[in-house]
């Protein structure tokens, strides 16, 4: 019996936790899609490059990339691309294709696109990284650490 | 001017790169094309400011200096070749055009720093083993005792069939000589000590760190083993979890264990809450089929949360609260009450473990302060008797008058700083600890009454002289007061010493090449004389109890260990590999030795005294090897060689003149295996499968066992043990919320378990050793939102 009601508890306290209202999310899309919308529309860009052992992207994909405002603010100013920083294919700008160099090299082979992207003097590139471009493709500014939904909402205003 | 390139001069505005918004006084505005195409998402380095940018889409960039004059331009592109120019920067707007050349042979490497290195590298000073949550998983442990076993050097053991005591023995020394710590705190007391190790469910530890040999001088210098840390979850994302397990020991007992675990962090990671709570049910087990206990039963509820506040971003405030409440019992004849069987050990425990942590870092992270408070207090009901086989009406009044009680409470508080040069720390700290413990059975005018205050205080530098030197200066000052009356039938004894001790520590490592790690190191520890964990366990031996008792002047334990070690890791492509050789000496002045005295007690129980013994030696290697040739891939292998002697000839047994016995001496230590060992390896193929082989090795032992009414030992020669366990796991997400992972396997497979239990109401019940349980097959699951 205690056994029985114990387990209803837990049940009742934790499953019914962790139910997000769904809402909009935000359209991720490719850089190759970006390169092409670029040519017919000038939005700023953000480029958010992720790992999949990073918690802090895990954290910020469950709180900052889901909140509302930080959607809408981003649907409408923003192209939004989302990278993992690991991925093994070629990706072409413009001319020129960047590849990842580290792959039968390191257990966690960065891409060369993060690496170039994604370091800082005598740092290596740790995942979460977000880059904001502005209409013309220029970096304006990095983020190299969590970001909460407030602290995101700020950065990308 | 320049090689092979083409330069062109053309005027521009700036933009800044960085985020904060700076007054420029001077801008370059450049364009960078190859064969006359913008080269997109090229880098240009300023050498002398260090600032760097990126070129758009249209091959655009600029950079904002301070001072005019003349600059040195890295650029570099993916898939061409690196070009450095010098420009002069004369007016308020300049303007350039870099051509670059396209790299064919692949000479020249983007110019970015160092990729990350995934090598797990031990990179302190002194060796610390981590087993991670992984590891514990891995070996289907269900609380801390299961999972310890794992790493080199350390050995747990069940060393009561009626009452399941385990003990972790490091290097070969008791468990006395280890330091439990709870996150660093030395709040195991040595009541909590006896049973604690089976009490801490695995499902809150997030890593173990055993630190070997050396007493460490930060934590106390009753860690002359040395210590095992248990760092508990310190969460991040919002995840819940609740698992079961049911394992069947023999196809005869079963263990059923469920758990749960919830962790929320606030979005802006500053609050922070994780709960856990478990709960297992064990069946007694009777390996011999003669009616008595070889594993006790355990009925135990665990629960607890840990919470977090940061009220700014460089400090931390942490809460920790945890209740235990467990029912062990072994013997014969379970269901009927204690005075009426033959033999039971029936312990209720109920502890309640809280703490409070404050950290704070300085504004350039160079000073770190820590207070803490931690508190522990158990309240345990006890049954140790019987009737021991007779049915005579004094046994049954002495089988009834065996209930005790035992109240303890341990308080530890301190305060840390720490200081970081450049290159050097120093870290020190106060710390208090204060003990009570107070154990009665009045049945047997058994008495304990001990309080043990210390105050500490230490201090430990980390010089770094050069990038390949990194040495530890330490030292702790203990003031140490025992009071404590101590008493068994119509003995008494009283200890009273006030004693201040300095244990010093002395580590230097040496990282002979990249790869090549040398460490060597000194270190005194000390204990006074006060009732540890083993003295507070009452045996069943021939049908009476086995009390233990300090004896009267008992001196003060000193001893001095050395350490030295080769470490050699190599990560080469995909390829991990790590490999230790450690040696250890460790010797011991005046050690605490139980000496039996025989049944010396007027009601015929056997009495053991703590005595001074005459010095011990234990010394001998540890070699580990790790060896992961790809992600998919990992194995472990550890053996250690150990011989422990004293230094005169030990008394084990003393004679009351019974015709056919005498004094039985051991000139090295019991329950020491000359080698010992693990193996594990784990085949990761994918996020949704794997399967781990892990194995302890225990070789031969000698295994004192009591033989006669008188308490006469017997030494005898134990087999070795070959303990391995194999888990198959798979896992799947159904969804970002939800997933499942479920296990299946069986542990002690080969069924490696001591076949010579002693029998029957008279049996010695101390007489265990080896592998904790038989054979048994497990399946689990576990449900939630885990990552």
């Amino acid at each position: 019996m205690k056994l029985y009601t114990t387990l209803v508890f837990v049940i009742v306290a934790f499953v019914v936790l962790p139910i997000n209202a769904q809402g909009n999310s935000i359209e991720w899309t490719t850089i190759e899609n970006v390169e092409d919308s670029l040519s017919r529309k000038r939005k700023k860009t953000i480029l958010y490059f992720y790992t999949d052992w990073c918690v802090y992207c895990k954290k910020m994909e469950q709180s900052a990339f889901k909140d509302q405002q930080v959607i809408e603010k981003l649907k409408k100013d923003y192209y939004t691309i989302k990278l993992n920083a690991e991925t093994a294919d070629t990706i072409q700008i413009g001319n020129d294709q960047f590849i990842n160099k580290n792959l039968k090299k390191t257990r966690n082979p960065t891409h060369e696109l993060a690496e170039l992207l994604g370091s800082r003097k005598d740092k290596p590139f740790v995942a979460p990284v977000i880059v904001l471009f502005d209409e013309q493709f220029n970096v304006i500014k990095r983020s190299f650490e969590y970001l909460s939904p407030k602290e995101l909402y700020q950065w990308i205003q | 001017m320049l090689r092979k390139l083409e330069l062109c001069i053309v005027m521009a505005f700036v933009m800044p790169i960085i985020s904060l918004a700076q007054s420029p006084s001077l801008t370059i505005k450049g364009k960078v094309l190859s064969d006359k195409d913008p080269v997109v998402l090229a880098t240009v380095v300023v050498k002398e400011t260090h600032t760097r940018a990126f070129t758009n889409i249209d091959g655009e960039f600029s950079i904002t200096l301070d001072e005019k004059g003349e600059y040195t331009l890295y650029i570099s592109a993916s898939g061409y070749r690196n070009s450095t120019q010098t420009i002069d920067v004369s007016q308020e707007e300049n303007s350039f055009e870099f051509t670059l050349v396209k790299d064919a042979l692949g000479l020249d490497q983007v110019v970015v720093s160092a990729t990350r290195n995934r090598v797990e590298r031990k990179k302190a000073p002194v060796v610390i083993s981590s087993i991670r949550t992984r590891l514990l998983n891995a070996t289907q442990s269900t609380t801390l005792a299961d999972g310890l076993g794992y790493a080199p050097g350390v050995r747990v053991e069940n060393n009561c069939q009626n009452c399941g005591f385990t003990q972790v023995r490091l290097n070969g020394l008791q468990g006395a000589y280890t330091q439990v710590l709870l996150n660093s705190r030395p709040v195991f007391t040595s009541l909590l000590g006896v049973y604690g190790l089976a009490q801490i469910p695995v499902n809150t530890i997030e890593r173990i760190e055993v630190v070997r040999s050396g007493g460490s001088a930060l934590y106390g210098s009753n860690a002359i083993a040395g210590t095992v840390n248990v760092i508990t979850k310190d969460p991040v994302l919002n995840t819940w979890e609740i698992g079961s397990t049911i394992s069947s020991i023999k196809g005869d007992a079963l263990d059923r264990n469920l758990n749960f675990n919830s962790s929320i962090v606030a979005d802006d990671l500053q609050t922070g809450v994780t709960f856990y709570g478990s709960y297992r049910n064990r069946d007694a087990y009777d390996a011999n089929d003669d009616g008595f206990t070889e594993i006790v039963e355990i009925d135990n509820t665990t629960v607890g949360a840990k919470a977090f506040l940061k009220p700014h971003e460089r400090s931390r405030i942490s809460l920790n609260l945890n209740a235990i409440k467990e029912y062990r019992r072994g013997g014969d004849r379970l269901d009927l009450a204690p005075q009426f069987t033959d033999i039971t050990e029936e312990l209720q425990h109920d502890t309640f473990i809280g703490g409070a942590d404050y950290e704070w870092e300085s504004t350039d992270y160079s000073h770190k302060l820590q207070a803490y408070t931690s508190t522990s207090y158990t309240n345990r009901d006890s049954y140790y008797g019987g009737l021991g086989g007779s049915r005579t009406r004094q046994d049954s009044l002495i089988a009834n008058n065996a209930f005790g009680t035992t109240k303890d409470l341990a308080w530890v508080t301190g305060v840390q700083h720490t200081k970081s040069f450049t290159r050097d720390v120093i870290t020190s700290g106060l710390e208090y600890v204060t003990t009570n413990t107070e154990d009665e059975i009045p049945g047997y005018n058994r008495s304990i009454d001990q309080q043990v205050n210390t105050i500490g205080f230490y201090s430990q530098y980390e010089w770094k002289p050069t990038e390949k030197v990194t040495a530890l200066l330490g030292a702790r000052l203990d003031h140490v007061n025992v009071d404590g009356k101590y008493s068994v039938g119509t003995v008494l004894r009283e200890v009273s010493i006030d004693q201040t001790a300095i244990s010093p520590r002395l580590t230097m490592s040496y990282d002979l090449t990249k790869q090549i790690k040398l460490r060597a190191g000194y270190a005194r520890g000390f204990r006074a004389p006060q009732a540890f964990n083993e003295d507070l366990h009452i045996s069943s031996v021939g049908g009476e109890q086995l009390f233990v008792i300090l004896s009267e002047d008992l001196k003060t334990e000193y001893s001095n260990a050395f350490t030295s070690s080769f470490n050699y890791s190599l990560s080469k492509n995909l390829l991990q590999l790590d490999f230790l050789v450690e040696g250890f000496y460790t010797t011991i002045q005046d050690p605490f030795t139980q000496v039996s005295t025989g049944a010396t007690l007027n009601n015929g129980s056997i009495l053991e005294e703590v005595r001074n013994g005459s010095g011990a030696t234990v010394f001998g290697s540890n070699i580990e090897i790790g060896v992961s040739p790809s992600s998919d891939w990992r194995f472990q292998i550890g053996a250690t060689y150990q011989e422990s002697r004293y230094d005169d000839e030990q008394l084990l047994f003393e004679s009351d003149g019974t015709l056919g016995e005498s004094d039985i001496f051991i000139d090295e230590f019991v329950r020491n295996p000359n080698w010992y060992g693990f193996l594990n390896a784990t085949w990761l193929p994918s996020e949704k499968f794997n399967v781990d082989l892990t194995s302890t090795y225990t070789g031969r032992m000698n295994v004192p066992r009591v033989i006669s009414d008188s308490g006469f030992l017997q030494i005898n020669r134990s087999n070795p043990f070959f303990d391995m366990n194999l888990k198959v796991e798979t896992h799947f997400d159904y969804s970002d919320d939800f997933m499942i992972t479920i296990s299946g396997g069986v542990r002690n497979m080969f069924d490696s378990f001591q076949d010579d239990f002693d029998t029957g109401a008279t049996r010695d019940s101390d007489y265990v050793y080896g592998p904790m349980a038989p054979r048994t097959v497990f399946l689990g699951i576990k449900i939630g939102k885990m990552h």
